[in-house]
């Protein structure tokens, strides 16, 4: 129990550089993600924390346009959507449990 | 040349505020004035929102108003020709308040812009209503648990627990709204539709000091509001899992020596939860969407038993502008709640294995069409049409009959019965909100319609057999019970409200407001109303802000607040019931032989000139701004509920009868005790038939020629002081501590107040039946606490809960022979409250490790449930002086008087993943 308690602190607490490099990187993501960290960091306080609450007043504007989902990221959201709602409602239809005596009402 | 000016100075709010007026939306409100302070006409004021942008035009006043806002964050801009422009961003609208700005314009270039940064915690001065709300970013960050959102959020706000919120009835009390829909049972007010946790976009927790346009709540009421699409793109996908190996078993070794079973506790086998959420623009500023699919998945054990849950939920919402001044929104969700491993006729603690338990089938829909029109900046129209239709079957796994022994409390057999349940509840709300002058009127209307359907049968008690449950006594058989039903009813309520916030001046604001119930029970089979009752509740109030500034607030309320319309208040004496049949059984359980018949043809009868259950309430509360991030809430409650429906036997008489007991306890030291019960003396004379009537104060007739009076009571008196720290500097924490008493002779579980057979004789309503609620906790402290690590970027947030015991006393079965009654009673044998359950903590915690990339922002948490493994009781055994229990290998065992039969979950971690753009 302590063990995977300490397993998930440490997961949670690993440095970026760290879990880039479990992510299989090149040379090039890393300083893309150093620049972010400290982007992120510089950001003012306040606009950090409305960001992490879903309330970013960032700038945003390439998700207010239809392109973004040409961009590789936009791809891959749109795949996840597709994939977990599919998924979803496959599965439906194995999760029901048909009450028998609705099923012999019909 | 453009230049930006950040003042962060204390926002001063406005003169003209706006009342707390709009069920689902929210108004910002304003004056524009000059350095000197002189209004300022004429100004172009623009809003922009995540859906677009409106404009306005300060009036002869310099004022101006949005209204009909969807709750979020806004920006807001003034303009004019020889004048720098000023502007507020970061405005937080919530739903149903006012956000009021001053915005200052120097003479200067258009292009320069003087920016006010707003207050992070801001005080609504003209409201009487205190906030219990969770802030977004709480919700957001902190270690809430997913299941059952409306009733889980509702129970981490201050004075709420059991969901019984400040004294009220747990679920029946409660109102459970979600965009404006009533999602409770409307048989008797249990959440009935479940959601997706991450498809809330804002929470609001209102019970005390409410406007009349809130209503059938004696409790609280939650109102949810769901995501909405903008004008940019929006993802969450998210993951959860945990499983038995990130759990721990928490209970003692000396609890387990009390009750072996509880070494076994419940504990989480494995839980995977997906969402995968996008919303956006069809059209920007004018059409949007968004689109939610989620599979929540868990099993558990309980008593070495496997319960499991597979409920996957869709949500679909379309919004569209027309116009600057229409919005049209549209929504519906889909979703099933299968479960499987469900307790039916043995209770939880009771059984022993799978096949004594029920399957479950539950698919549901909620609808929502709303359209919010806006006359110019002073007038608001609302219009919604919203309900749902759902049902569950409980499908017995085993056909057995059940087996109750009343000599040992012992159970055993199938799960004991079928049960299947329709519910429709469609509504119609309307309101107009109108702004003149110094008042801020607003009337409505709403139409509900709900219907209610019921089938229940037990198992057959062999091949061959009628229907019905086995009673033993010592392992042999006794006798048996019988029924079935299929009763069908709906619920007509049609309301009206009118209300007013004016503000008088010199910082007093007067509420006053109206709200009309018209409540009807009609029985679909006979097509007539038996229930029916007209209740008119006043609201009245003030607030004096003394500061002027809108940081220090006085506030004062009366109010009175009915309950909703509610079948299971006058669903027994709805035709359906079969005769009460009671069986002689033979040998082995082989044959039964009928004994006894109560017929079930006018049973129970609606009583003329009923009253609808209602609280009346006084509060006084204090909100003091301290700083630009804190406040400061003390708030003092009291709650009387009254109009109480039960039922009552007509024409019944009664003899004292005296009852020894071997009762004893050492501290407190009692007994042996000796009860004066009452036994049915005209038994035979008259049918057992019973009214439904109000119960606050009854007689009883004695067959020596006196009166025995009886009163249905509650009362609830509380202090709450809440201090919160809004989110800045990478900390906030919401704080509450809540000193309050709950007494009276009407529990506040479930449907005790609207429906129980304790006043069917006065054995359970004279005999030992005051004194704590069942809920009544003395002390609650809830703390929410979180804290972003600088340079690791961790989220350490925390979920503190300490609360008093349960008060509780033991009971025995008093048998037929003392009380005539036709079924054992459970009769209290010191006054509630005389026993407390030891008191409780519980600490949670979320770490999240957060990775803003671009766009993009990916977080990993971890969750930590009762992070310190404590174990605490949450349910007493309450049997004098024991009950029988069986253990895992069909052993059986007694638990004693006052041992647990249920402690609370162990340690349970669950890990987290979520990408968000």
């Amino acid at each position: 129990m302590a063990r995977v308690l300490l397993l998930a602190l440490a997961v949670a607490a690993a440095p970026m550089p760290a879990l880039a490099g479990e992510t299989g990187p090149t040379a090039a993501p890393a300083p893309v993600l150093k620049d972010a960290i400290a982007k992120a960091a510089a950001a003012v306080p306040l606009a950090k924390a409305r960001a992490q609450s879903g309330a970013a007043p960032v700038d945003k504007s390439e998700l207010g346009s239809k392109s973004f989902f040409k961009k590789p990221a936009g791809i891959i959201a749109l795949v996840v959507v597709a994939a977990g709602g599919a998924y979803m409602a496959y599965s439906m239809k194995q999760d029901r449990i048909h009450s028998v005596v609705r099923a012999g009402q019909k | 040349m453009k230049r930006t000016i950040v003042l962060a100075l204390v926002l001063v709010m406005a003169a003209a505020g706006m009342a707390a007026a709009q069920t689902l939306t929210g108004t910002i409100s304003g004056k524009v004035v000059d350095q000197q302070g002189a209004v300022l006409p004429g100004v172009t004021v623009t809003l922009t929102g995540k859906t677009g942008v409106k404009t306005t035009v300060s009036d002869a006043r310099g004022e101006f108003r949005f209204v009909g806002l969807t709750p979020g964050t806004y920006d807001v801009k003034s303009e004019l020709q020889g004048f720098r422009s000023a502007s507020q961003s970061n405005l937080d609208v919530s739903m149903g308040k006012s956000v009021d700005v001053n915005l200052s314009m120097g003479v200067g270039g258009m292009t320069e812009v003087v920016e006010v940064v707003a207050n992070a915690m801001t005080i609504d001065p003209t409201t009487t209503a205190t906030d219990t709300n969770m802030a977004q970013s709480l919700l957001f960050s902190m270690p809430i648990t997913h299941n059952n959102p409306a009733v889980s959020l509702l129970n981490y706000s201050p004075g709420v627990n059991d969901s019984s919120a400040f004294g009220g009835s747990a679920s029946s009390g409660n109102s459970l709204m979600l965009d404006g829909v009533d999602t409770r049972d409307p048989e008797a007010g249990t959440a009935w539709t479940f959601y997706n946790y991450n498809i809330i976009d804002e929470v609001q927790v209102g019970s005390l000091g409410q406007p009349a346009e809130y209503g059938g709540f004696t409790g609280a009421i939650i109102n949810t509001i769901t995501k909405s699409g903008g004008n940019r793109f929006s993802l969450l996908a998210e993951y959860r899992y945990s499983t038995e190996g990130l759990g721990s078993k928490n209970a003692t070794a000396a609890m387990i020596a009390l009750n072996k079973n509880l070494a076994s506790p419940t504990t989480v086998l494995t839980l995977k939860d997906y969402t995968v959420q996008l919303g956006g623009p069809l059209k920007k500023d004018k059409m949007f969407f968004f689109l939610s699919a989620q599979r929540y998945e868990i099993s558990q054990t309980f008593t070495g038993l496997v319960r499991g849950e597979i409920s996957p939920r869709f949500n679909g919402k379309l919004t569209w502008q027309p116009t600057s001044s229409d919005t049209i929104t549209g929504s519906l969700q889909y979703d099933q709640y299968n479960q499987t491993g469900r307790t039916a006729f043995i209770p939880s603690y009771a059984i022993t294995n799978h096949s004594q338990t029920i399957d479950q089938d539950s698919p549901e829909y909620i609808w929502n069409a709303q359209w919010r029109k806006v006359f110019g900046s002073s007038t608001f129209l609302e219009a919604k049409f919203l309900g749902y239709w759902g049902y569950y079957d409980l499908n017995p796994v085993s056909n057995a009959a059940a087996h109750y022994d009343a000599g040992t409390g012992a159970y055993s057999g199938g799960a004991g019965y079928w049960y299947q349940a329709d519910r429709t509840r469609n509504q119609l709300n309307v309101s107009l909100s109108k702004y003149v002058g110094s008042h801020s009127f607003k009337f409505g209307a709403e139409i509900e319609r709900s219907n209610v359907r019921n089938r229940f049968a037990y198992s057959p008690l062999g091949a061959g057999l009628p229907t019905g449950y086995f009673v033993d006594y010592y392992g042999a058989p006794s006798y048996a019970y019988g029924y079935t039903y299929d009763i069908k009813g709906k619920n007509k309520r049609d309301t009206f409200y009118a209300q007013d916030a004016w503000k008088v001046g010199r910082g007093l604001t007067l509420n006053f407001g109206v709200r009309g119930d018209r409540i009807r029970g009609e029985s679909t089979t006979e097509k007539k109303d038996l229930y029916s009752t007209m209740s008119y509740g006043p609201r009245l109030g003030a607030a004096i802000d003394l500061s002027g500034k809108g940081t220090s607030v006085v506030r004062a309320f009366y109010g009175q607040m009915y309950d909703g319309a509610i079948f299971a208040s006058w669903g027994r004496a709805v035709p359906g019931l079969t005769d009460f049949i009671t069986y002689t059984v033979g040998p082995n359980w082989k044959s039964v032989k009928e004994d006894s018949r109560v017929p079930a043809t006018l049973k129970y009868k609606v009583g003329d000139n009923l009253k609808h259950p209602r609280v009346d309430e006084v509060n006084v509360s204090w909100d003091q701004q301290i700083g630009r991030a804190f406040k400061f809430t003390a708030t003092g409650i009291y709650r009387n509920w009254k109009n109480f429906i039960n039922s009552m036997l007509i024409g019944g008489t009664w003899t004292p009868n005296t009852f020894n007991s071997t009762f004893t306890n050492q501290s407190p030291v009692i007994g042996p005790t000796q009860l004066q019960l009452f036994k049915w003396g005209n038994k035979g004379v008259v049918p057992q038939q019973f009214l439904i009537q109000n119960t606050d104060n009854v007689d009883y007739n004695l067959t020596n020629g006196s009166v025995l009076h009886a009163a249905g009571t509650r009362q609830y008196k509380g202090i709450m002081l809440q201090f919160q720290r809004a989110l800045r500097d990478r900390w906030q924490a919401q704080i509450s501590y809540v000193l309050s008493s709950t007494t009276g002779t009407i529990r506040n579980s479930s449907t005790s107040g609207v429906s129980s057979g304790q006043f069917e004789t006065p054995n359970t309503i004279v005999v030992n039946a005051g004194g704590p609620t069942d809920y009544d906790r003395r002390h609650e402290v809830k703390i929410f606490a979180g804290y972003q690590i600088p340079k690791a970027e961790i989220s350490v947030n925390a979920y503190f809960r300490y609360l008093s015991g349960w008060p509780y006393s033991p009971y025995v079965r008093v048998g037929t022979g003392t009380t005539a009654w036709s079924s054992t009673l459970n009769i209290n044998l010191v006054e509630r409250g005389y026993f407390v359950t030891p008191n409780s903590t519980n600490l949670d915690l979320r770490f999240e490790k957060v990775f803003d990339i671009g766009l993009h922002r990916f977080g990993i948490y971890a969750d930590i449930s009762n992070t310190l493994n404590r174990a605490y009781m949450t349910s007493p055994q309450t049997r004098y002086p024991n009950i029988s229990l069986t253990d895992l290998k069909g052993k059986s065992f007694t638990v004693k008087f006052g041992d647990p039969t249920a402690i609370n979950a162990g340690r349970q971690i669950t890990l987290g993943g979520r990408w968000s753009f």
